[in-house]
C-alpha cells in the first residue's frame, strides 16, 4: 500500500483503481469500511422489504404478498437484518475499523486473513441475493426449521451455503480480534485499561468461538440432507426433529448477544464522552460483559418453551434466561450512572444513546416477560415476540449503530454530520419504531401470530393495529431517507479536527481519517485508566511524532480475494448441484473452483506479508497466526462437540441403533496408527526447523502429507464398502457416522492443504530460521484434527 | 334538540363500539379462561415488578438528562468519579432478588398448569399442511378442523403432526405447543364457556400457514354427549335431490381417494375428514364460513383460493359439477346439531 504523504497532492484515483485497492488492502479501516458500506446495503434491502411486509399487512385480506412470496419477503427480511446487518455492523464493521486504532496499534493481528474474511462474507451475501433470480429466495423463515426445510427450490441451499461462508468468515474474524486483543495492545496498556469498546469485542468474539458451531451444525445437517439424505432428524429413520432446533438456538440465542454486546460497548464509549466523566464502574461493566458472554449459553431453550420439553429443563432455563437480565440490567444502570454528575453534551449521539437505554429497557422487561414459562406458552411466536425482538434490536441496538456511525463519522470521513438532520433522524426513527412496533405487542395479546401473510376482518382491532403499524414503517423509512442524505451531505462540508467531540481514546488522537499507518507517533507507555487522552492531558504527556516512511506495513495482495472468490465458485455449485452430476454447468463450477481457491492459496501462502523484514512488538511472544489459529480452534472443537453431544443423545435414547454390520476395526486401529504418528512426524518436523535443519524439516512434513492421504485413502474405501453394506439415508446411525465422520475426512483435507502449503513455502525459500510461514498454526490444526480423530475412533468403532 | 346534545357523545360513543362488539375478541389472557387464572399471580407480580423497574429506571434516566444536561452556563469539568460500590452492589442484588421470586413463581406455575388431570377428555391432534385432523380416544370419532369439545371439562390434546411441524394455537384458552412429526406432545385445555373459539397453527409450516386455522366448539355437556353419539353411530345419509345424487357419484369417483366420508366407501387419509361436512360452521381449515360461495371456488380450484393447498384445482369440472358436489356435501349432516349459532370468541 502507497503511503500518502500529507501535503502531496494527488491526482483522484478513479473506480477500478480504487476497486483494486479495497480488493487487494489489507488495512483494517478499508475492511471495516467495506464492511459498514455492506451492513448498510443489507439494511436498505431488508429495510425495502420490511415495508412490502408491512404493506401487504396494512389491511385485512390483503393480495400484495400472498403465500410463498410472502414467505420469501419474510425470509429474507430475517436474514438480511441479522446476518448482513446488525451482526457485522458491530462486530467486524466498527470491530475492524476501531479495535488497532483503540489499542494503539497499526493492523489487526493477521491482515490479509481479515481481508478473505471480508470478501467470502461479501461473497455469501451474494450468494444469497443471486437466488432471487436462480430459483427463488429461501421461504422457510430465518429459522429454517427441520423438516420444513426438505421441501421447496433450491433457495434454501444458497441460504445454507451463505449461513456456512458467512459463519466461516465471522470465525475467522472472531479468531483474529482475539489474537489481536491478546497480542497487540500498546505498550502498557493493561488489559484492565483497555476502552470498553475493545471489551466488547472480546466477548463477542468469544462468544461467536464458542456458540456458532450450533448453526454452523444446523445449516451442514440441513444442506446435507437436501444433497445426500443423510440425516440426524429424519422421523422416518428414528431421527429427533426437535434435535434441530437444539442446533440451532444453541447458537441462535447467543447470537442475539452477539448483535447486543458490540453496541454495548459503542454505548459505554459515547457515554463516556458525551457526559465528559469516565464509565461509571468500569470493572463491573466489564464483568457483566463477560457474565453476559457466559449466560446466554445457557438459555437458548427458551426459544422452545413450547416443544414441550420436560419441566425441570424447562424451569432451569427460565432461570438462567431471567438471570441474563441482572448483568444485562447493571449495564444499563451504569450508562445512567456514568451519566449522572456529568455535563452532558447534548449532541445526535447522545440522544441515540439515551433512545437506546429508554427502548432497551422495554425491551428488557418485555424479555423476561417472556422468561416466564406459563405466560410464554401464551404469547410466544405471536406478535409479543415479534414486538419484542424488533423493541432490542430495531429501536434497541439498531439505535446504537446509528449513535456509534455519527459519533465515528468524523474519524472515519474527517466530515460531521449534520446536528439538525441528526436529530430529525433520531425522531423520525424513535416516533416510527413506537408506533411501528408498539401496537405489535398489543396485537401479540390479541392474538394474531407471526408470519402469517393475510388476516381475517373482524378479529377486534387487528385492522386498526396492523394499520397504525405499517404508518410507523413509513416514517421509519423516511427516517432512513434522512440518514442517507445525511451521509451524503457530510462529504460536502469542511473537514473537522482530528477530536471533535473530544473523545478520551486513542483514535481521537491520530488524523481524521487516520493515514494507513494510523499512528505518526510513538504511543507513551503510560495507561493509568481506559482514558488514555485525558490523562495524559491532565500529566502534560505528549506523544513523540515518528517519520511515517519508517512504518512497515503489509504488502497489498489480490491472492486472498481469489481464494474467497474460488469458495464462493464451489458455494455456488454446491447450492444448485452436486460433486458426481455429470458435466454440467454446476460441477464445473465447482471444479473450477476447487482450483481457484487452491491457486489463491498457494499464491497468498508464496507472498511475504511484507515486502521487506519486519521485527513485530506482540504482548505475548507468541507469533499471531499461531494464537489466532489456537482461537479458531475453539470453534472447530465447538462445531464437533454439538455434532457429537447429537449424536450421543440419538445413540443413548435408543434412535440410532448401529446396524448388525460395523465399518470394520482394523481398518479405524490402522487409520488411527497413521494419523497419530503423522502428529509426531510433523512436530519433529517443527522442532527440526527450529534447530536449523531444514532438509529434515522439509521430509517430515512430506511424511505427514503422505500419512495423510493414506489416511484418507483408506477412509475412502471404508465408507464405500461400508455403503454398500447399509443405506446411509435409512439408516440413523450410518446418517450419523457417515455425517460426522465426514466432515472430519473434510477437515483432513483442509488440514493436509496447510501442510503442503507449509511444504510449498519451504520448497520454495519462503520458510528458514527467522520467518517459519504458516507452519505454527498448520501444525497445530492437525493435531486438533488428530485428536478428534480419538473422539471419533472412540465413539463409532470401539463403542460397539 | 337540547336533549339529543345531551345523549350525543355517548351515542356516538356507542356508535363507535358497536362493530367492535361484533368482532370477535381473541384475547391470550382471557380472564375467564381457567389458564388466565390459574397464571394470574405470576402476571400480577411480574406486572408490579415491570412497572416498578420500568419507572425507577425510565425515571432516573429523564431525571438525568434533565438535571445533567450541559447548559450554556457550564464551565469546567464535571466530577470524575469512577464508582460507588456499595449502588453498584445493590443493583445487582435486587434484580437478582426478582428474578428469583419469578423464577420460584414460574417453577410453581408451570407444575400447575402442566398437571393433566383425571378424567380429561383425551384428543389426538395431528396436525397437516394445512388442515388438522381430530380423533377422540375414548370413542374414536372422528372430525377435522373443528374440535368440538363440552364446556369446562379439561381436554388433553395429544399433538403431533404428519408432515412439518406446526403449532396448536387457540390464543383464549391459554397453552401453545409445537406439533412435531414423530412425537407427542401432551397438554390440556378448558374451555369455560359455550362458544366457537378461534385457533391458528402458529409455526412457519409452508405457503399455507397463515390459512392454517381451526375452531374450538365449546357446547354443553349434553350437547356434546348427543355429538359424540351421534357420530359414532354416523353413516352419511342416502342424497335425496337429484344434484346430491349426481355429487355423490362425482364425489365417490373424484374425491374418494383423498377425503373420508363415514358410511361410505370414501376413505382416504390424505386430506380432511368430510363426514359431517354440512354441520361444520367453516371451511377451508377454519378460513372461511362454511357456505357455498366459499365452497364453490374451493372446489373448482383450491390453490388458487389458498395458495399452497395440496388439494389439486379441478378445473375440468363443469360449474354444474361443482354446484352438485358442493350441494352433497353440505347435505352431510349430524341429525339435532347445530353449531353455527355458537357465539364467536
Amino acid at each position: 500500500m502507497a503511503i500518502n504523504i500529507p501535503g502531496a497532492t494527488r491526482t483522484r484515483p478513479g473506480f477500478w483503481e480504487v476497486l483494486w485497492d479495497y480488493m487487494t488492502t489489507s488495512d483494517h479501516k478499508r475492511i471495516g469500511i467495506m464492511y459498514i458500506v455492506t451492513s448498510i446495503v443489507g439494511f436498505s434491502i431488508a429495510g425495502v422489504f420490511a415495508l412490502g411486509i408491512r404493506t401487504q399487512l396494512a389491511v385485512p385480506n390483503n393480495t400484495f404478498l400472498v403465500g410463498n412470496t410472502y414467505n420469501q419477503v419474510l425470509t429474507t427480511h430475517g436474514v438480511l437484518m441479522l446476518f448482513f446487518f446488525i451482526i457485522p455492523f458491530g462486530l467486524v464493521g466498527f470491530g475492524n475499523l476501531l479495535l488497532p486504532l483503540m489499542l494503539g496499534e497499526r493492523d489487526v493481528a493477521l491482515p490479509r486473513v481479515n481481508n478473505f474474511s471480508f470478501w467470502l462474507f461479501f461473497f455469501s451475501l451474494v450468494i444469497y441475493c443471486s437466488s432471487f433470480a436462480m430459483g427463488g429466495p429461501a421461504s422457510v423463515g430465518w429459522t429454517f426449521y427441520y423438516p420444513l426445510t426438505m421441501q421447496g427450490g433450491p433457495g434454501v441451499n444458497a441460504y445454507m451455503v451463505a449461513l456456512l461462508m458467512n459463519g466461516i468468515a465471522s470465525l475467522l474474524s472472531a479468531a483474529n480480534f482475539m489474537a489481536t486483543i491478546i497480542n497487540l495492545r500498546a505498550r502498557g496498556m493493561s488489559i484492565w485499561k483497555m476502552p470498553i469498546f475493545v471489551w466488547s469485542i472480546l466477548a463477542t468474539s468469544l462468544l461467536q468461538l464458542f456458540a456458532l458451531g450450533g448453526i454452523a451444525a444446523a445449516s451442514l445437517t440441513t444442506l446435507m440432507e437436501r444433497k445426500l439424505g443423510i440425516s440426524m432428524f429424519n422421523p422416518a429413520i428414528g431421527g429427533v426433529p426437535v434435535l434441530y432446533q437444539q442446533f440451532f438456538w444453541f447458537y441462535s440465542h447467543p447470537a442475539v448477544y452477539v448483535m447486543l454486546l458490540p453496541y454495548l460497548g459503542i454505548a459505554g464509549e459515547i457515554a463516556s464522552t458525551f457526559s465528559r466523566k469516565p464509565l461509571f464502574g468500569y470493572r463491573v461493566m466489564v464483568l457483566s460483559l463477560l457474565a453476559i458472554t457466559f449466560l446466554s449459553m445457557l438459555v437458548w431453550v427458551h426459544h422452545m418453551f413450547a416443544v414441550g420439553l420436560p419441566e425441570t429443563w424447562q424451569v432451569a432455563f427460565a432461570a438462567a434466561t431471567m438471570l441474563v437480565a441482572v448483568p444485562t440490567g447493571v449495564k444499563l444502570f451504569n450508562l445512567i450512572g456514568t451519566m449522572w454528575g456529568g455535563h452532558l453534551q447534548m449532541k445526535t449521539p447522545i440522544y441515540w444513546l439515551i433512545g437506546f437505554i429508554f427502548n432497551f429497557l422495554i425491551g428488557g422487561i418485555s424479555g423476561v416477560a417472556l422468561g416466564l414459562v406459563p405466560f410464554d406458552y401464551n404469547v410466544t411466536a405471536s406478535y409479543f415476540v415479534v414486538a419484542h425482538f424488533h423493541n432490542v434490536l430495531m429501536f434497541g441496538t439498531a439505535f446504537l449503530v446509528f449513535g456509534g456511525l455519527v459519533y465515528w463519522w468524523p474519524k472515519i470521513t474527517g466530515h460531521m454530520l449534520d446536528e439538525r438532520l441528526g436529530l430529525w433522524h433520531f425522531w423520525l426513527m424513535e416516533i416510527g419504531s413506537w408506533v411501528t412496533f408498539l401496537p405489535m405487542y398489543a396485537l401479540g395479546f390479541l392474538g394474531m401470530p407471526r408470519r402469517y401473510y393475510t388476516y381475517p376482518a373482524g378479529n377486534y382491532l387487528w385492522g386498526d393495529l396492523n394499520m397504525v403499524s405499517t404508518i410507523g414503517a413509513f416514517i421509519l423509512a423516511i427516517g432512513g431517507v434522512v440518514w442517507v442524505v445525511n451521509m451524503i451531505r457530510s462529504f460536502y462540508t469542511p473537514k473537522v479536527g482530528d477530536n471533535p467531540w473530544g473523545g478520551y481514546t486513542l483514535e481521537w488522537a491520530t488524523t481524521s481519517p487516520p493515514q494507513p499507518y494510523n499512528f505518526a507517533m510513538e504511543i507513551p507507555s503510560s495507561f493509568p485508566s481506559e482514558r488514555p487522552l485525558y490523562d495524559w492531558a491532565k500529566r502534560g504527556i505528549k506523544p513523540k511524532a515518528i517519520d511515517p516512511s519508517t512504518i512497515a506495513l503489509p504488502q497489498p495482495t489480490i491472492w486472498p480475494f481469489i481464494t474467497a472468490l474460488g469458495l464462493t465458485l464451489i458455494g455456488y455449485g454446491v447450492t444448485y448441484g452436486w460433486f458426481n452430476t455429470g458435466w454440467n454447468a454446476d460441477t464445473v463450477t465447482i471444479y473450477a473452483g476447487i482450483i481457484v481457491t487452491f491457486i489463491g492459496l498457494f499464491r497468498w501462502a508464496g507472498t511475504p506479508e511484507y515486502d521487506r523484514p519486519v521485527r513485530h512488538h506482540t504482548v505475548t511472544g507468541i507469533p499471531n497466526g499461531l494464537l489466532g489459529m489456537s482461537w479458531f480452534i475453539v470453534s472447530e472443537v465447538s462445531l464437533f462437540g454439538i455434532l457429537i453431544a447429537g449424536y450421543l443423545y440419538l445413540r443413548l435414547s435408543g434412535h440410532a441403533v448401529p446396524p448388525p454390520q460395523r465399518p470394520e476395526i482394523w481398518l479405524a486401529a490402522l487409520n488411527t496408527l497413521i494419523l497419530v504418528s503423522s502428529s509426531f512426524v510433523v512436530q519433529a518436523a517443527e522442532r527440526d526447523l527450529a534447530r536449523g535443519r531444514p532438509t529434515r524439516f522439509r521430509l517430515g512434513l512430506l511424511i505427514t502429507m503422505i500419512l495423510g492421504a493414506l489416511f484418507l485413502t483408506f477412509q475412502i474405501f471404508e465408507f464405500t464398502s461400508f455403503g454398500v453394506e447399509v443405506n446411509m439415508a435409512q439408516n440413523l446411525w450410518a446418517s450419523c457416522f457417515y455425517l460426522i465422520v465426514g466432515l472430519h475426512g473434510l477437515h483432513i483435507l483442509i488440514g493436509g492443504s496447510g501442510i503442503t502449503l507449509s511444504y510449498y513455502q519451504a520448497t520454495t525459500g519462503k520458510i528458514d530460521a527467522h520467518n517459519h510461514g504458516s507452519i505454527a498454526p498448520a501444525a497445530l490444526y492437525w493435531h486438533l484434527v488428530d485428536v478428534v480423530w480419538l473422539v471419533i475412533v472412540t465413539l463409532f468403532y470401539i463403542w460397539r | 334538540m337540547p336533549m339529543l346534545a345531551k345523549v350525543r357523545w355517548p351515542l356516538a360513543f356507542a356508535g363507535l363500539l358497536s362493530p367492535l362488539a361484533l368482532a370477535r375478541y381473541i384475547n391470550v389472557i382471557n380472564p375467564a379462561s381457567p389458564y388466565t387464572k390459574d397464571i394470574a399471580p405470576l402476571l400480577w407480580v411480574a406486572l408490579v415488578m415491570s412497572v416498578v423497574v420500568f419507572c425507577g429506571v425510565a425515571g432516573t434516566l429523564f431525571y438525568v438528562v434533565h438535571r445533567f444536561r450541559a447548559r450554556a452556563d457550564t464551565t469546567g469539568e464535571p466530577p470524575q468519579f469512577r464508582d460507588n460500590p456499595k449502588l453498584e452492589t445493590t443493583l445487582i442484588i435486587v434484580p437478582i432478588i426478582l428474578v428469583g421470586v419469578l423464577t420460584f413463581m414460574t417453577a410453581a406455575t408451570l407444575a400447575k398448569v402442566s398437571a393433566i388431570p383425571k378424567g380429561s377428555l383425551r384428543v389426538r391432534v395431528t396436525a397437516h399442511q394445512f388442515f388438522w385432523d381430530y380423533r377422540y380416544l375414548s370413542s374414536n370419532v372422528r372430525n377435522s378442523n373443528e374440535l368440538v369439545v363440552p364446556v369446562n371439562r379439561p381436554v388433553e390434546i395429544e399433538l403431533t403432526s404428519a408432515d412439518v411441524i406446526h403449532a396448536f394455537w387457540v390464543p383464549s384458552l391459554g397453552q401453545q405447543r409445537e406439533a412435531i412429526p414423530g412425537s407427542i406432545n401432551k397438554f390440556t385445555i378448558t374451555a369455560p364457556k359455550v362458544g366457537s373459539y378461534y385457533g391458528e397453527c402458529n409455526i412457519l409450516c409452508g405457503a399455507g400457514h397463515a390459512n392454517m386455522r381451526f375452531r374450538v366448539l365449546a357446547v354443553p355437556q349434553s350437547e356434546y354427549q348427543t355429538f359424540i353419539k351421534e357420530a359414532k353411530a354416523y353413516a352419511a345419509p342416502q342424497p335425496k335431490t337429484a344434484a346430491e345424487k349426481r355429487g355423490y357419484k362425482l364425489f365417490m369417483a373424484t374425491c374418494s381417494a383423498c377425503h373420508r366420508i363415514q358410511g361410505t366407501s370414501a376413505n382416504g387419509r390424505i386430506g380432511p375428514d368430510l363426514s359431517y361436512f354440512g354441520s361444520r360452521t367453516t371451511m377451508g381449515a377454519g378460513v372461511w364460513p362454511n357456505k357455498l360461495k366459499y365452497l364453490e371456488p374451493w372446489i373448482h380450484d383450491s390453490p388458487a383460493v389458498k395458495p399452497g393447498s395440496h388439494m389439486p384445482p379441478f378445473t375440468q369440472l363443469s360449474a354444474q359439477q361443482v354446484r352438485d358436489l358442493a350441494l352433497y356435501l353440505e347435505s352431510l349432516k349430524l341429525p339435532g346439531l347445530n353449531f353455527r349459532s355458537l357465539p364467536q370468541i
